[in-house]
Order: C-alpha cells, then structure tokens, then sequence
C-alpha cells in the first residue's frame, strides 16, 4: 500500500447526504438566478496571477494556490470569480449590448492559515448584473439576494445593506491621506472601539469627525438606525446616501422583505473596490457570513470607460450542516429496486429500463438462485 | 436566542468572573468549577466555557461561542476576522522589545535574532521599524535566549519589569498596551442582535463605573 490515503488541508470529500443537500441548494440557487434572466458563465479554474493582481485588491499573495506553467508565468487556482467575469466581459463582451446578467456556480480556492478549521476550497454560487447605475440594478440584486437566502431554507436570515457612500460621503471636505482613511475604515470595520479612538484622538481633525467616526461602528440594526443616522449626517453626500438607503429599504418593505432587511452603516470593506451599497447575508446557526455583495463601478473597464456594476455570490457549503434533508418521502416513492440472478438478468434490465421510462430510479442488484426476479418499490427491504 | 461565551482561563479568568458577577450575571457556576467544562447561567440563556486564550477566538471566530473574553496579546498574534467591541479594563500590560545593555540591536551593525512567544508581533512591529530581522520562536522564558546567545533581542509581554531587570535586560521600547477584549462573532452579532447589545451594554455600565 502505497497510496496516500489523505486530503491536502481545507478540502473535503461530501459525500451521501451532504452531497445530496450540496447539489439541492445549488440548482435550487441557481434556478432562481436562471429565472430572473440571468445567463450562466463557466470560467477555468486556472487564471494567471497577473489577472488577480490588480490595485485594488485586498487579497495577500499567500492567500491564493500558485503555481507555474511550462514557460514559468505564475498561475492560480482563482480565489473568487468576479475578477473572471471581469475578464470575459471586458475581453468577449465588450460589445455585447449592456446591460448583462450573469451567474455561476463555480468552485473557488483560498489558501487560509494552516489548523484553523476553515475550506480551502468551496461553492460560491452568485450573480452580477453589469452595466447600470445603481438606481436602475441595486432594488433587483437586492431581491434577488433575498429570494436566494429564503430558498436555503433557514428557520431565520437577515440581509444586511451599507452603502460605502455613507463613509466616503464624510471625507467630502476633509484633506486627509488615503493612508489615514484605510485605517479608520478598518478599525470602523472590525468594530475596534478601542483602536479607532485612540486612533482618531491623535489625528488632526475636527471633533466633528471624530464623533462621527468613533458612532460608525454601532450604526447598525433595523431601519431605525437610519432615523438616528440622519442626526449624525452633517453633509449633503452623506445625507443623500442615507435617503437611498431609505428608499430601498421601503421599496423592499412594499415587496415584502422588511422582516430580513437590516443595515450596517459602519460596513467598509474594501475601500478602493466597492462604490456603492455593500450587503452580507447572515443565517440562523450559521457562524460566517453566508452571502457578500456590493456595487463596483471602477472594476470593470471596456473602451477606456468604467462599466457599473453589482453582484453577489452566496457560499453553499457554509450552509450544508444546517439544512436537513427534506425527508425521504421522495426516495421511497420514486426508488425501485430489482434482484435478479444469472439466468433472469436480461428480462431484469428490460423491466428497469420500462421503469425508468417513466421516471423512476431503479437499482439493480445481483442475487444468488432467483427463479424469477424479485421487484421492490422503496429504498431498503 | 440563547448566548455562548468563551472565556479565557488562567490569568484573566478572575477578573472576568468580577465583572460578571458586578453586572448581575450568574457566573456561581465559574467560581466553584470542579472538572466542568461549560457553565450555565442560572438567571439568563447564558452558557459559559473556559478554554486557552488563543483558542477563545478560534470559537469565536466559528461562531460555536458568539462572544469570547480573551487578551490582546493573543488577537494581535491571531489573524483573526473577529469585531473587537470592548476593552475590558484589565489583565494591563504591555508589549516591548528588550536586549542586554550591551546590544542594543536597534544599533546592531548586521544580522539580527529576535527571540519571542510571539512572531507574528514581533514581524508586524519590525516592519513597521523597516527592519529585517531574524525571528526565533520560543515558547517560554524568553529572557533567557539573548543571556545564552541564541539571539539578541526580544519581544515579549512586560507586567511589571522585574523579571527583565533580574536577568539584566533593559526595555529598548515600548510597542503597544494590553488589556483584555470583548470579542464577538460577524454573524452572531447580527443574528443575535438584541442579546448581544444587552450583555454588552451592561457590561459596559461596570466598567465605566
């Protein structure tokens, strides 16, 4: 025995029920996608590094899985699929007509810190939407992020929206340093009281601001925390940025989704990527964010123009634990299995053949001395 | 919703036992803990469990506990993806660099050897300095590697100074200050919204008081 019996760190063999319920919540996810109009996209899994090193981008090297091809260029296993769909649209969809729907449902790769317990590999199943403002695309992915996390079936799920606007809206006026910025948005991010306002008590700001900044990181809540919001806004930007999320939240209401639509004000990953709304989806039992998605209008470029852009993607194996096997009345039902021995075995795979003709599963399984073969309709006898 | 909270056992574990007990938590349980593990609280849907600093934020960050008392020193080694809501107040110490007098590495001419419980620390403060320096794990009595020579320096957490000072190390600086967090999981705050704020809020009321 030579063979090595073991998984590289962070994969995973899904196997029976696991795989069944895997493969339930991605055509259930997907066939929404399908139904709104969205047009499915399948990249390869490998993609030169070059393509996912571009500046704004917030993964380190050590993050992705890399190799080298024959002639030595750097290759990845791709840590997301936005910056893939990037790719196609900017080089095959150039001059399509926009707007363009796209989804997918690909396996993704991270390299994440040796022992911690997390997936290496996992499902990210998502959309974008290219090609309109915000106005015209942000109520649909909304619904349509909400329509996706109602079908997964938890007994609770929230949707959470920031708008980054909210937090960029207040340097309007401020001559500070990019480099500034970034930290206050990520101590603001991880919600590090502490850090954030030891930071901003040395920086050279109005105090304005800095009470501004140090309340971020608790804004959020249901859509009362848009009323108080509205008593910190001291600008116009931030003040339109705060009404827009007012509207969406009530046309979300008006469809029928104010119970899981929640907001955080002080959510501001990724600065120089996302420029509008952000939104994570969170459920019932679940430890990790199970839904990210936001607007990027500076990400994708065709004929020297920025093309917006808005899109989400939901991670399918973070959920797999936590939804149940919706019985096994199906099975039983649509499940025959035939025994047959040596001399009946002809007449056996043509009476399965009819069964599955009209829609049923059937397993054939070999026994011994059956004078005639033995049909049985359910899973075990 | 019931909460789960992961606290740090050892050196922070008395304190954190004050606190709750000052804000009308139940934690009698914690005080007389035999061979339990976990603990409930008997006057709300809390449970409690006792487990190494650095692995109060594995739990954490799984979200199997949704918040974890747990000291800085081990979130600054973690590469954690946790919110930090509070400072707790106490188990106050602070991060340094040491050497013997005689090699001050910050003007070392060459190769440098830092030995440390804590690399990551200690990598992230020299690179901020723009140095480049050897980093050596040592998983405990640091002060003894640069009196033997194995390096020159080190980084280490420093409560009082008299350990350093009886082994001859003087203090070359100061990195940053230590005290417990309260630490709490992305989803679980937003899935456990109104639970979460309660524990926290009157937590708070203690120490602002």
């Amino acid at each position: 025995m030579n063979k090595k019996n073991m998984l590289p760190e962070g994969t995973r063999d899904l196997i029976l029920d696991e795989c069944i319920i895997k493969r339930a919540l991605e055509r259930d996810i997907d066939g929404i996608f399908e139904k709104w109009g969205y047009k499915e996209v399948i990249t390869p899994t490998l993609e030169f590094y070059e393509t996912f090193n571009y500046n704004s981008q917030t993964l380190r090297e050590e993050d992705m899985y890399k190799f080298f091809d024959n002639r030595g260029r750097i290759l990845v296993l791709r840590p997301d699929m936005t910056i893939p769909i990037a790719r196609v649209v900017e080089t095959k969809l150039k001059d399509a007509e926009f707007p363009i729907k796209l989804r997918y449902t690909s396996n993704v790769f991270r390299v994440h810190t040796s022992l911690g317990g997390k997936r290496n590999e996992y499902t990210d199943c998502g959309v974008e939407f290219i090609g309109l403002e915000d106005k015209k695309s942000d109520l649909e992915v909304l619904v349509l992020a909400l329509e996706a996390l109602k079908k997964i079936g938890l007994n609770d799920f929230k949707l959470e929206i920031g708008n980054i606007g909210f937090f960029n809206g207040a340097f309007k006026n401020l001559e500070i340093d990019q480099e500034y910025k970034e930290v206050i948005a990520q101590f603001i991010e991880d919600k590090n009281l502490k850090n954030l306002e030891d930071y901003l008590s040395d920086l050279n700001i109005k105090e304005e601001y800095k009470k501004f900044f140090n309340k971020l990181p608790w804004m959020f809540g249901d859509k009362q925390i848009l009323e108080e919001a509205k008593k910190l806004a001291f600008n116009e930007d931030i003040k339109e940025n705060l009404e827009y999320l007012e509207q969406l939240y009530s046309e979300l209401e008006e469809l029928g989704y104010g119970e899981n639509v929640t907001f955080d004000l002080g959510m501001v990953p990724r600065l120089n990527y996302y420029t509008g709304i952000i939104f994570r989806g969170y459920g019932e039992g679940v430890g990790n964010t199970l839904l990210r998605g936001g607007r990027y209008d500076n990400l994708i470029k065709a004929s020297n123009t920025c093309i917006p852009a808005i899109g989400f993607s939901i991670d399918i194996d973070s959920v797999i634990s936590n939804v149940k096997l919706k019985g096994n009345l199906n099975e039983d039902e649509n499940v025959y299995k035939i025994y047959y021995s040596q001399k009946n075995r002809i007449e056996a795979i043509k009476k399965s053949e009819e069964l599955r003709s009209q829609g049923y599963i059937v397993d054939l399984l070999p026994k011994e001395d059956l004078e005639e073969i033995n049909i049985v309709k359910g899973g075990e006898i | 919703m019931g909460i789960s909270i992961a606290l740090t056992k050892g050196r922070l574990e008395e304190e954190t036992i004050k606190i709750l007990d000052k804000a009308n938590f139940d934690p009698s349980e914690l005080k007389n803990k035999g061979r339990k593990l976990v603990f409930t609280d008997k006057t709300q849907d809390i449970k409690y469990f006792l487990v190494k600093a650095a692995d109060s934020i594995t739990y954490v960050e799984h979200g199997v506990a949704d918040l974890g008392v747990v000291g800085k020193d081990t979130i600054l080694e973690s590469d954690n993806n946790c919110y930090e809501v509070l400072d707790l107040g106490f188990g106050k110490c602070g991060f340094i660099v040491a050497s013997l007098p005689e090699n001050d590495i910050f003007k070392k001419v060459g190769h440098v050897k830092i030995g440390t419980k804590y690399p990551k620390v200690a990598k992230d403060y020299f690179k901020k300095k723009g140095m480049d320096v050897e980093v050596i794990k040592i998983e405990g009595s640091v002060e003894l590697a640069p009196i033997l020579g194995l390096c020159d320096g080190i980084v280490d957490i420093m409560e009082t100074g008299t350990t350093l000072k009886e082994n001859g190390l003087v203090v070359l600086d100061r990195i940053c200050e230590i005290s417990a967090r309260l630490i709490v999981n992305k989803a679980s705050f937003k899935m456990k919204q109104n639970e979460i704020w309660e524990f926290i809020d009157r937590i708070k009321e203690v120490i602002n008081n």
